[in-house]
């Protein structure tokens, strides 16, 4: 008798077991097929990329920039902010591209270089308007003061929290791993 | 009856201008004093040099080491220290409990050790928020003050660091002008260093992202 009621518990719980699995098999294949996950995955990728280069073309060239293509530029890196950021965050980007593009323009930019590779996604979570995407990334950058170059570079967790607005969406927060 | 200015008491008006005046001129020997909390940073940020018996060594410990050099270098007073740990950022000590120690946020936060420079009478004064592609001195601002890092620009303090000096080497990058010490474990801006260029640049690859916030400390602490 009670040899019976021990092999039922250990059935019950392998059952239980089971179908947990089975849940978590079927969770994963739910998020992994959601087009939304591949959209703020390649989204989070190419945010991390302009926050690199502030949305400067041919940076490494470092072309001398007529007015028409300045203005060009100028106008770019607004559209540029606007496409990818939404609340506070749209405003800081805004600034800090627009600044990064008139030190270019006036040749006083310190910025040579910079990108993102080695990007691995951690989690991806989409729930109905918000989601988040977590990767790990090596990013690195190219300056310079008075001719002498710094090449850092650094491999962090980076967290990128997106909205959804009129079917599109928009980074509201980047933060990374590192405090200290 | 008493004399009034600009119709207030005479006593209120004569307090505001001495503690608008004892701002820029150091009182006693209780005033914090940059000099020697320089000193004292010089000989403690690098590897080997931290002095952790002082207070207590996180692995982040940007705060505590720019903590120590307040209080340990410069004799900036604590405020009343209490036996268990405190979270208000109003208030900033350490103290030996026992074999441990209590402490506050703002003893080993970055956050909130910039919250209690902002929200603490005499405390310090944000003069100044920078990009992190500075290049040029960190104008406005001199040796003793405090410069708080938020790395990605999304309005949260992440890292600070100490103001040791101005027009000098960072050995490590060779970049020449306003220098800090700082001790950090993270890839950015670390591990450890004496002299490093005060905006990190040299060392922070997500620089065009990066917002430094310049805070001023009053010598009255």
């Amino acid at each position: 008798m009670q040899g019976a009621r021990s092999r039922s518990w250990v059935w019950g719980l392998l059952i239980g077991a089971a179908v947990l699995s089975a849940g978590a098999v079927w969770a994963v294949s739910a998020s992994a097929t959601d087009p939304n996950v591949a959209v703020v995955r390649a989204l989070a990728v190419d945010t991390l990329t302009l926050e690199h280069r502030m949305g400067l073309p041919d940076i490494a060239g470092q072309a001398v920039l007529n007015a028409a293509d300045a203005a060009r530029l100028r106008d770019s890196a607004a559209a540029t902010a606007k496409a990818h950021y939404k609340g506070p965050l749209l405003a800081t980007r805004s600034e800090q591209i627009l600044a990064a593009v008139n030190d270019r323009i006036n040749g006083t930019s310190s910025v040579i270089d910079g990108g993102a590779k080695d990007v691995s996604f951690l989690d991806t979570t989409v729930k109905d308007t918000s989601a988040t995407v977590r990767l790990k990334a090596t990013t690195w950058a190219r300056y310079s003061q008075d001719g002498v170059t710094a090449n850092p570079i650094s491999t962090d967790t980076w967290t990128f929290d997106f909205e959804k607005v009129d079917g599109q969406w928009y980074v509201v927060d980047v933060d990374t791993d590192f405090h200290g | 009856m008493r004399t009034k200015l600009f119709g207030l008491n005479r006593t209120v008006v004569l307090t505001a201008l001495l503690v608008t005046a004892s701002w820029f001129v150091p009182t006693g020997t209780l005033a914090y004093t940059p000099s020697t909390a320089t000193t004292w940073a010089d000989n403690h940020a690098n590897p080997g040099d931290e002095n952790c018996q002082l207070s207590v060594c996180l692995n982040n410990d940007c705060a505590a080491f720019v903590s120590q050099v307040l209080w340990w270098g410069g004799k900036y007073q604590q405020t009343t220290p209490n036996t268990t740990n405190t979270h208000d950022h109003h208030f900033w000590w350490h103290k030996s409990v026992g074999i441990a120690f209590a402490y506050t946020d703002s003893w080993g936060g970055a956050a909130a050790l910039y919250d209690f420079q902002i929200l603490h009478g005499p405390g310090g004064v944000l003069i100044a928020i920078k990009p992190g592609t500075s290049t040029s001195s960190a104008s406005g601002i001199h040796e003793g003050s405090l410069f708080f890092y938020d790395w990605t620009g999304n309005g949260t303090i992440d890292h600070v660091a100490y103001h040791a000096g101005s027009g000098k080497l960072d050995p490590t990058s060779g970049w020449v002008g306003d220098v800090v010490d700082q001790h950090s474990t993270g890839t950015i801006g670390g591990p450890h260093y004496r002299h490093g260029f005060w905006s990190d640049q040299p060392y922070n690859p997500n620089a065009s992202m990066t917002k430094i916030y310049l805070v001023q400390i009053s010598p009255l602490n």
